[in-house]
């Protein structure tokens, strides 16, 4: 297996966003009620982490890492505490792209989202993917599949509960775990049959 | 030094930078285009991409009621919408269409945003009905602590033609109020020290609308007669929210001021069968029962009609002579009014209870509760118990017409 293909697999599968680092978990658990809204949040998901992961590497190495100024006669420059506000910058602007593309071209699923879409820009996992890129020193073909694997590990997961969910519709629940309650225990057992793939990883 | 200059410029590039091309994207993807809008296959408007609906029929002079003022919680600016522009229903319109409504092209005006050429169709009477009728306030009175009665004169091509339980839409201009000011009547004015609301402060700066029920008499034929119920912030919290914007204002309000209306609209009007009607009201839920009571007992009804009306004491009672001599005008109207709380002072000796406690009382002596009509208005918490009453008398829905008032 090519390292990138097992860079994919692992950070869809064994860091799973949602299931085994609990990030990105309140539009986890807010659009995952129907499958069609989950299916279009993990599209969605998908295309911004695989958008701003590689876009952020770009911006981080050519202008923020230390020193990525040394070509000016500036070595010692370190600016890579500005990566956390360039980085929300861009995932904004990507976010606002994709409102508009939606919007133009899936009217359908632009109003499934509803408020949930401008939500994005502050998403944690989305986040989390470009500051994971730096601290883990991807390069940027890397970058791109740690994105894509991350955003992909999402989309599964959000499409998988929003399917139990919609099984459990009709189940007698007691009262108090109907909804929300259901969800988190859902996302508990979930989380549990994931660690099953760490075990995979470190056994190879 | 360099450093900070360096820092500065490039978060500032990139951010500007970003800008420019979001500014540059949307000119691409969402074109400023004029859109046609077709009401009623008679009326083309030109509007924008992106407009609410409601904003478009209204600046046309299309007077679909919005009691919400567009919040997308009254469901009343309902219209038939068919052509692609008008996209797909909101989130937030779920929750107030039925599903049915939603296959028939039913959308709320308020929540639709035009996203190309689509074609509305509303009632008739509603072309035209959104121009504001200019009205003068003729007669002010306080019917209770918060209750003020309202008479305005309507100009004379205005006047005519309303079913009871209709409503009419006042728009309130921008405006300050120092309750300090109000004159209250001495016969209130306790309740107001006590309360401490001559303290409050209403101010608006852009004019609002709201809806407001007619309590007319046949005899007030050419004017409209409002209730307002000065919608005061909850107890305690005088100091952190604002009175209600259009209430406080209309409470203020003079003989001879200038009032702008529109309308009347509405759905909440009594059926035309030869059923029993049962009537039931709270706080100025009062006036569209009003209304439908005089109405049908100046037509010379047969229809046997009771009023069970709920209040906290005697001060919040209001009109209750005037139920009296009609119930001994007309062998066929009751009226009982039910005080949930009568102050010591009130030497009260009718019937005290919650208003739906006494319903439930009265009607578990009829022979056939489930076959009489029954009419509600009043607060929501009020509704709600009547309607839980009802049902364990096995009154079916369908004989049940209410009005919350958009609660
Ligand atoms: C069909 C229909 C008929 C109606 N008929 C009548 C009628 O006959 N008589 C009548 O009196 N009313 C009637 N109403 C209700 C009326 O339309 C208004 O809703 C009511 O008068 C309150 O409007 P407002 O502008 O005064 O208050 P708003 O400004 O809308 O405020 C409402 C309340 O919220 C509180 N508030 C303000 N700001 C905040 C905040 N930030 N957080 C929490 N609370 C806040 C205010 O103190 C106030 O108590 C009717 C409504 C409908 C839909
Ligand atoms: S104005 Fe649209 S729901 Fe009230």
């Amino acid at each position: 297996m090519s390292d990138l293909w097992q860079l994919f697999l692992l950070s869809a599968f064994v860091d799973n966003m949602p299931l085994t680092l609990f990030l990105g978990l309140c539009t986890f658990l807010a659009l995952s009620k129907k499958l069609e809204a989950a299916i279009g949040l993990g599209v969605a998901m998908i295309g911004v982490m695989g958008l701003t992961v590689p876009l952020n590497h770009l911006i981080y190495t050519a202008l923020l890492a230390p020193g990525a100024w040394s070509w000016a006669g500036l070595p010692d420059l370190d600016m890579s505490y500005l990566a956390l506000i360039a980085f929300i910058g861009v995932i904004a602007a990507v976010v606002q792209v994709l409102e508009m593309l939606l919007d133009r071209y899936a009217p359908a699923i632009h109003a499934a989202f509803g408020v949930f879409l401008p939500l994005l820009t502050v998403q944690c996992a989305i986040l989390a993917g470009s500051l994971f890129m730096v601290e883990r020193h991807y390069s940027l073909a890397q970058s791109a599949v740690f994105g894509l694997g991350s955003g992909t590990g999402f989309a599964v997961a959000v499409a998988m509960l929003a399917a139990i969910r919609t099984r459990l519709a009709y189940a007698d629940l007691p009262a108090g775990l109907r909804g929300l309650g259901m969800a988190f225990v859902l996302t508990g057992l979930m989380s549990l049959g994931f660690s099953a793939f760490a075990q995979m990883a470190a056994a190879q | 030094m360099t450093e900070i200059f360096l820092a500065t410029s490039l978060i500032v590039t990139l951010v500007v930078g970003l800008s420019i091309v979001l500014v540059k994207l949307r000119r691409v993807l969402i074109p400023d285009v004029d859109l046609l809008v077709n009401v009623n296959q008679t009326l083309n408007l030109v509007a924008r991409r992106g407009d609410r609906l409601l904003g478009v029929l209204h600046d046309a002079g299309v007077g679909i009621p919005a009691a919400c003022g567009g919040s997308g919680t009254c469901g009343l600016c309902r219209v038939t919408v068919t052509g692609e522009g008008a996209g797909e229903p909101q989130a937030t319109e779920h929750g107030v269409l039925s599903p049915r409504e939603r296959r028939d092209h039913i959308r709320l005006a308020c929540q639709t945003r035009l996203r190309g050429d689509c074609a509305v169709t509303v009632p008739d009477d509603f072309i035209g009905a959104g121009e504001a009728i200019p009205a003068t306030v003729v007669a002010t009175r306080m019917l209770a602590p918060l209750i003020r009665e309202i008479t305005v004169d309507l100009p004379p091509d205005h006047g005519g033609d309303f079913s009871a339980g209709d409503f009419m839409q006042v728009i309130a201009p921008p405006y300050t109020l120092d309750f300090a000011t109000l004159e209250t009547d001495p016969a209130f004015s306790e309740a107001w020290d006590i309360a401490g609301w001559r303290s409050l402060k209403a101010s608006s700066p852009k004019p609002v609308t709201r809806a407001y029920s007619l309590a007319n008499r046949p005899e007030d034929a050419g004017k409209a007669v409002f209730n307002i119920r000065l919608a005061v912030p909850p107890a305690g919290k005088e100091d952190s929210l604002p009175p209600g914007l259009v209430s406080s204002w209309m409470f203020g309000l003079k003989v001879g001021d200038a009032i702008r209306l529109s309308g009347p609209y509405g759905e909440f009007h009594v059926q035309p069968t030869q059923r029993e009607m049962v009537f039931v009201g709270g706080g100025v839920g009062m006036a569209p029962l009003r209304a439908m009571i005089h109405q049908q007992l100046g037509r010379g009804t047969h229809r046997s009609i009771q009023f069970f009306y709920g209040a906290r004491s005697v001060a919040d009672l209001f009109y209750s002579e005037e139920f009296q001599d009609l119930a001994m005008q007309h062998g066929n109207f009751s009226w009982t009014p039910a005080l949930s709380d009568p102050a010591p002072g009130d030497r009260w000796l009718g019937t005290t209870g919650f208003v739906h406690d006494v319903l439930r009382r009265s009607m578990e002596g009829h022979p056939a509760p489930e076959d009489c009509e029954y009419y509600l208005c009043g607060p929501p918490v009020m509704i709600s118990a009547v309607l839980t009453t009802l049902d364990k008398l096995g009154v079916p829905r369908g004989q049940i017409f209410y009005d919350d008032f958009g609660g």
